[in-house]
């Protein structure tokens, strides 16, 4: 019974959704799909839903969250993604989002910004950003 | 000074500029320093030589390991001068012309809205599906563009750009429309294939020493264009059309710059370019399509897998011009005209197998095996035996990458 109650204080005691999550400014009233955040993140999209001009903001390279993200909401590899924006980029079309080196840079960015949009860990998140989408 | 002295001072000293600044002040969101560059090398295993023909005449290769002439460097300087306007400038260093910066962009970009930007200044024409990011080899999985297919003697263009980004759900367009004007004097592209149809010289051995000093200019005025781009998911269609004025100049050996062959008359001419493209996580594929006021036509299509760090390619080009302009009887080529009609054409294509492995997100190599075929009646590149004939195989070593 002892043992029980641990395992559920331990359970309580964790983030019941722990993990990544796409985050805007706290008084940024957009409705943000995962298929809004690719266009934004891939420069298809310059804004969110209610008009409001959209800045990315993504983790480093080699950074796991920004990995995951390239990979099951871009549908990019690390090479893919680079490739990409360096033709977006050399040509014009669109700027590359902005790189941070942590989620808590992001944060802070993103707390600081009413355009922008950004990836992170949940563990960082304060009033300050409001979540949107979890991937 | 000249405008060309002006752009290149400009862009020296924003460069300069950058590369001095304490990285404290580089680093901060008003100014962005990026780059990309190939190396490319290769050597030809069967044939007199081969030539990629790519612009501003670079890909020749002779004898021997050439890195030379396809590999180059680019350096892009971004600085916001507000949240919605930047001025960036791109400096291209290039093996062709011995490494020396030439400046290959800069524009003025000003966002109207959050779908619609106004572009004013030098920048790349956007006739082609890979045009204005032919020289990004990190951006795509060949050694090289296939290039039997981009033809077109004009790369850049001075003039202003609106582009509109948007997408209706799932269905994302593109639309740019442009206009402008360029001279290029000389034009190195068609100064380079008319001296290799026309005016190659030989030894009395019968060995190649070098082709005579003719010069070729082309002045481009009233160009309007247009390159729309649909696309869903994983599958992207293109169509890009450009019209405008031409005028071509002809200058044989010694005549340069007051006796041009041809009357300066400036043409109207159109160009239009269809691509299909397919761009999953595995597969990669597209067939593209061309034609240059009914004078020439060109096309490729290529497919390539990626496995791992892997993407094995192929790809098939081909260009054909029935009844070539500028090719006068009484050349090397002499001799060759059609039986029927007394003209020459310039036919080739080109098959070529390649790999490229990614080695990091930011470095890639390349390499490829290049079959040209030649089936018209005058020479592209050297043709030592002087038939017309001018196949050849080659194989090519490229690094791409980007910083």
């Amino acid at each position: 019974m002892k043992k029980i109650v641990i395992v559920l204080l331990l359970c309580f005691s964790m983030p019941l959704f722990a993990g990544n999550v796409i985050v805007v400014h706290k008084d940024n009233d957009t409705r943000l799909s995962l298929s809004d955040a690719k266009k934004i993140y891939l420069g298809r999209s310059g804004a969110f839903d209610n008009g409001t001009r959209a800045v990315p903001i993504t983790l480093a390279e080699g950074h796991a969250i920004r990995a995951d993200f390239n990979r099951t909401i871009l549908n990019k590899s690390e090479s893919q993604y680079s490739g990409y924006w360096a033709k977006m980029s050399f040509t014009g079309r669109a700027i590359p989002p902005k790189e941070m080196t942590n989620s808590k840079e992001v944060k802070d960015f993103v707390a600081g910004n009413v355009n922008a949009v950004g990836i992170m860990n949940d563990e960082f998140v304060d009033d300050s950003v409001r979540i949107v989408a979890r991937f | 000074m000249s405008v060309t002295n002006m752009k290149k001072l400009i862009a020296y000293s924003v460069l300069l500029c950058c590369s001095l600044l304490p990285t404290e002040i580089r680093a901060n969101d008003d100014i962005n320093i990026s780059g990309f560059g190939s190396l490319i090398g290769g050597f030809v295993l069967d044939g007199d030589g081969y030539w990629a023909r790519q612009p501003y005449a670079a890909g020749q290769y002779e004898s021997g390991f050439e890195f030379k002439t396809e590999s180059r460097l680019g350096v892009q300087a971004r600085y916001f001068l507000t949240d919605r306007t930047r001025i960036t400038g791109q400096l291209m260093m290039r093996g062709v012309h011995d490494f020396k910066p030439k400046l290959e962009w800069l524009y003025v970009s000003h966002d109207l809205t959050n779908d619609l930007s106004l572009h004013v200044g030098q920048m790349r024409l956007p006739v082609y599906h890979f045009s204005d990011f032919m020289d990004v080899g990190i951006a795509y999985p060949w050694l090289r563009v296939p290039s039997d297919a981009y033809s077109l003697a004009v790369t850049n263009f001075q003039g202003a750009g609106l582009q509109y980004n948007h997408h209706f759900d799932d269905i994302w367009v593109s639309v740019k429309g442009y206009g402008g004007q360029q001279d290029t004097d000389p034009n190195e592209l068609i100064t380079t294939l008319s001296q290799f149809q026309k005016s190659q010289r030989y030894n009395d051995d019968g060995h190649f020493v070098g082709v005579e000093g003719i010069r070729r200019v082309k002045n481009y005025r009233d160009m309007k264009g247009l390159a729309l781009e649909v696309g869903y998911e994983w599958l992207s269609v293109r169509y890009s059309f450009l019209d405008h004025q031409e005028q071509f100049l002809r200058f044989e050996e010694g005549e340069y710059p007051s006796n041009s062959q041809s009357s300066g008359r400036w043409y109207d001419i159109h160009f239009k370019d269809f691509s299909i493209k397919v761009d999953t996580e595995k597969w990669f594929a597209i067939y593209e399509w061309n034609e240059y006021d009914g004078i020439y036509e060109s096309w490729m299509t290529s497919v390539a897998y990626r496995v791992g760090k892997f993407t094995p390619y192929v790809y098939y080009t081909a260009f054909e011009e029935p009844n070539s302009r500028d090719i006068a009887p009484g050349g090397i080529s002499a001799g060759f005209e059609d039986p029927d009609t007394g003209t020459l054409d310039v036919k080739y294509n080109t098959l070529a197998f390649g790999s490229r492995y990614d080695i990091n997100p930011r470095l890639a190599l390349k390499v490829e095996y290049t079959i040209f075929t030649d089936k018209g009646d005058s020479a592209v590149f050297i043709d030592e035996d002087q038939d017309g004939i001018t196949d050849s195989k080659g194989l090519f070593v490229g690094l791409d990458f980007t910083f």
